[in-house]
């Protein structure tokens, strides 16, 4: 009982749809896009996903579609954003990493995307190749698995290994858990740009210089927000402003 | 008399000391302004001195000079003594650089001593083109060239600069290049090499670019100018032998300056239809990686476009309609060799071609329409046609997204031939997916197992407890050991709920309860402390019921049950 009281609450929220929203089923609605997809009508797709989306469904396969009617009807930084977002849920899919390589390509500019360097991705795997919900459910089962060694340490103190597996849970706990702390707390927030080409400022108004023009599907850092700009930032440290209606926000 | 030798500190603090007994300089205060020459070409550098008479501190200050560049190179002074007065003289030198021919005034420069402004004479100069005397006979010089001085727009024109020199110089400074009107691309770093002009050795530095004319008409290219340092010997300080070892050699600032170039752009032709923009010559050719196929396999198409003259821009030849082939891009290649003598190379476009039906097809000839500027006419390169036959698929095969590249090696290389994103999620599996992780959930499904940890810690350490002190246990069971015995008494049963409630009392206060009379179970409850009532409460059960135990057959009235259960949690509440 104790493990399944654990196990339920710690997992990711399971998608449920709130049916009030949705005229239809939801899985009639995703058949009807998949169908308009396949006719070639990709704006149609797009809407069916769409109200998928608000009503309640964040699963990465339906970012994925969406990302794909996207890509098809022409919108290409919406199509990178969707990615991004289907990413942050199935990190380890390869179609996902293909057709993200595929709209990447199409980008203008020559801005690379702000990933980890290929050491830091290795150093903490864990961290870039799990998405939140995996790394919510294995936090969950370590730290049960880490206070029921300490329960039994306290009802049977000879139990050999009890507490070296506590020292190790409690580690694994600590790398876990910071893991996803880190990621709920101080998310990596990329925008990317929609229009095919928008100026960014030295400040947060559209008198202020152009400081450099960039392009749809381009992927920048997010530093901070100011009443409808948002201020971005090059690989090279170099920053500008643009509006916040250019742009779509995606939490990594 | 004691001027223009450089003094001790000592000497001069002696000096400095004297001339503040004596007074304030006697001599008159004043600036004065010299030139060293009066007439020079723009290579030429012109030394300029102000001397500041009668203060120490005071900064000149000079004239706008716009038309010279000026380099401060430092100040002198010198202490005089006269008739008993001491007197001093700042000399301030400064370079002055034409940068234009003509004739100018050195303005008058000022300085504000004991809050007097003196200001000195103006001086004119003239300074002239350049040296009458040819340049190759210098030890120093620039040139600038053009390998045509009337191109066609878009043609490409070799710019040649080189400096001469047999003079050691150091820290040279070009500044940049000005080619408006051109597109520009450089040919390589500077190269440096020797070579004999006039009978006399000389090294060379040269820096070339492709320039491209962009306009027509007089395009002009104007001077470049360098400037540097240039050893004129070793400085003097009069101290002997040391400074033919030590003393740091003297130089010279250097203006260099080449020819303005006018260029005279002339426009092109009408042009054909078809005008790719080439100008230059340029070549055309295309083949193809197998020329017998089946329907459904595939071949490579390669059209390469080399040539000299603005390769940079080379366009994809227009490929005429093929309905036997389906066409797919490929990368395109370049090759583009930046040399001395100016821009060429080639760049290679190629497709997959993938045969539709069978039959006797072939790559049509390619053309390419470009401008030759020695023949100043259009010409048009083309390429032979490719004949290709297409046999019939074997079976129902289906169309070949791959194409063997090396099939004769036995192992088979695959080359990608288009490329596409991947297909849709159909499944509707898909709705049931996680999405982020809600942090509500998650805290508390992280806190459940620690906060069931507490319970199960907290219980532990009572049965502990009780363990090592069962006086404790006993008193702390008492009250549900009591009510465990309560329902399981008859109601009626006198003696059984008497002995109920002194058990209770017994186990609280840690005595034999059944040994204990009504009037000791009044004076223990008294002793710890509960309160007069309830002991007075406890008496009267304990009376009635000894009286029901032995005058009315042990049988109780109703609800005395009731009471002893009420008075023992009264009880507890108080021990």
């Amino acid at each position: 009982m104790l493990l399944l009281a654990a196990l339920a609450p710690a997992a990711a929220a399971a998608a449920a749809p709130a049916g009030g929203l949705l005229d239809r089923q939801p899985a009639e609605l995703w058949l009807e896009a998949k169908s308009a997809y396949e006719a070639g009508e990709y704006g149609r797709a797009v809407e069916l996903y769409g109200r998928l989306e608000e009503a309640g469904l964040d699963g990465g396969r339906l970012h994925y579609n969406l990302g794909n009617a996207h890509l098809r009807s022409g919108e290409l930084g919406r199509a990178i954003a969707s990615y991004l977002r289907s990413r942050a849920r199935m990190p380890r899919d390869e179609d996902l990493a293909a057709n993200l390589d595929f709209a990447r390509r199409s980008v203008k500019d020559a801005i690379a995307p702000p990933e980890p360097s290929p050491l830091v991705a290795t150093l903490l795997f864990w961290h870039f190749s799990m998405s939140s919900s995996e790394l919510a459910w294995l936090a969950g089962l370590i730290n049960l698995l880490l206070w029921s060694a300490l329960a039994l340490r306290l009802y049977r103190p000879a139990a050999s290994g009890a507490t070296g597996a506590a020292w190790v849970l409690a580690v694994l706990l600590l790398v876990v858990g910071g893991s996803l702390a880190w990621r709920l707390i101080r998310p990596t927030r990329i925008a990317v740009v929609l229009p095919p080409e928008v100026p960014a400022y030295t400040a947060p108004d559209t008198d202020s210089v152009v400081r450099f023009k960039l392009h749809a599907g381009s992927e920048l850092r997010l530093r901070s927000r100011r009443d409808g700009w948002l201020r971005i930032a090059l690989p090279g440290g170099e920053q500008g402003w643009i509006e916040s209606d250019w742009a779509e926000v995606v939490e990594r | 008399m004691l001027a223009g030798r450089r003094l001790s500190p000592l000497v001069t603090a002696a000096l400095l000391a004297g001339a503040w007994l004596v007074g304030r300089p006697a001599a008159a205060q004043s600036i004065q302004a010299e030139i060293d020459r009066t007439e020079a070409t723009v290579e030429d550098q012109l030394r300029l001195t102000l001397t500041v008479i009668g203060s120490q501190s005071a900064q000149p200050v000079l004239p706008p000079l716009p038309e010279f560049e000026v380099i401060a190179a430092g100040t002198s002074k010198q202490w005089s003594f006269s008739n008993g007065r001491a007197s001093s003289r700042v000399a301030y030198t400064y370079l002055l650089l034409p940068r234009s021919e003509g004739e100018f005034e050195i303005g008058a420069a000022t300085v504000e001593i004991d809050d007097q402004l003196h200001s000195s004479r103006p001086i004119r100069v003239r300074i002239v083109a350049t040296s009458a005397e040819p340049r190759q006979s210098r030890d120093l010089f620039l040139t600038a060239s053009l390998s045509t001085s009337s191109p066609f727009v878009g043609q490409q024109v070799l710019f040649t600069w080189r400096l001469y020199r047999r003079l050691r110089i150091a820290d040279a400074r070009l500044d940049p290049f000005e080619f408006e009107g051109f597109l520009v691309e450089d040919l390589g770093d500077v190269r440096e090499f020797e070579t004999t002009v006039n009978g006399q050795t000389f090294l060379v530095s040269e820096i070339r670019k492709a320039l491209f004319p962009q306009e027509t008409g007089t395009l002009t290219i104007p001077p470049t100018r360098l400037s540097c340092q240039v050893v004129v010997g070793r400085q003097q300080s009069g101290r002997g032998a040391f400074d033919d070892l030590f003393g740091r050699p003297a130089t010279a600032t250097r203006v260099l300056r080449s020819d303005p170039l006018a260029v005279e752009v002339r426009p092109l032709p009408q042009p054909p239809p078809g005008f790719s923009g080439l100008v230059g010559s340029f070549e055309l050719a295309s083949s193809v990686s197998q020329d017998r196929l089946r329907a459904g396999e595939s071949t490579t198409l390669v059209v390469e476009v080399s040539g000299r003259g603005n390769v940079q821009m080379i366009p994809e030849p227009r490929l005429p309609e093929m309905p036997a082939f389906k066409v797919y891009d490929d990368k395109p290649g370049a090759d583009i060799v930046r040399g001395s003598s100016g821009m060429s190379g080639s760049r290679s476009f190629r497709k997959a071609l993938v045969a539709q039906r069978p039959g006797e097809h072939a790559v049509p000839p390619l053309e390419l329409v470009y401008f030759d500027p020695e023949a100043e006419s259009y010409r048009t390169a083309r390429s032979a046609e490719i004949p290709l036959a297409v046999e019939a698929a074997e079976g129902q095969e289906e169309l070949r997204l791959t194409e063997t590249i090396a099939p004769s090696t036995g192992k088979v290389a695959v080359r990608i031939l288009a490329e596409d994103i991947l297909p849709l999620y159909g499944g509707v599996d898909a709705l049931t997916q996680p999405g982020r992780p809600e942090r509500r959930r998650l805290a508390l499904g992280l806190l459940t197992p620690p906060l069931a940890y507490l319970g199960l810690w907290a219980a532990a350490r009572r049965r502990r407890r009780y363990r090592e002190d069962r006086a404790l246990a006993r008193r702390q069971r008492a009250a549900a050991r009591a009510r465990r015995r309560l329902k399981r008494v008859d109601g009626g049963d006198a003696e059984a709920l008497s002995r109920c409630l002194r058990e209770f009392v017994g186990d609280k206060l840690g005595l034999e309860g059944v040994a204990l009379t009504p009037p000791e179970v009044r004076n223990h409850l008294a002793r710890h402390g509960v309160d007069e009532a309830a002991v007075a409460s406890a008496g009267r059960l304990l009376d009635r019921l000894e009286a029901a135990q032995y005058g009315a057959g042990g049988k109780t009235p109703d609800g005395l049950s009731g009471e002893v259960a009420d008075l023992i949690r009264q009880l507890d509440r108080q021990l």
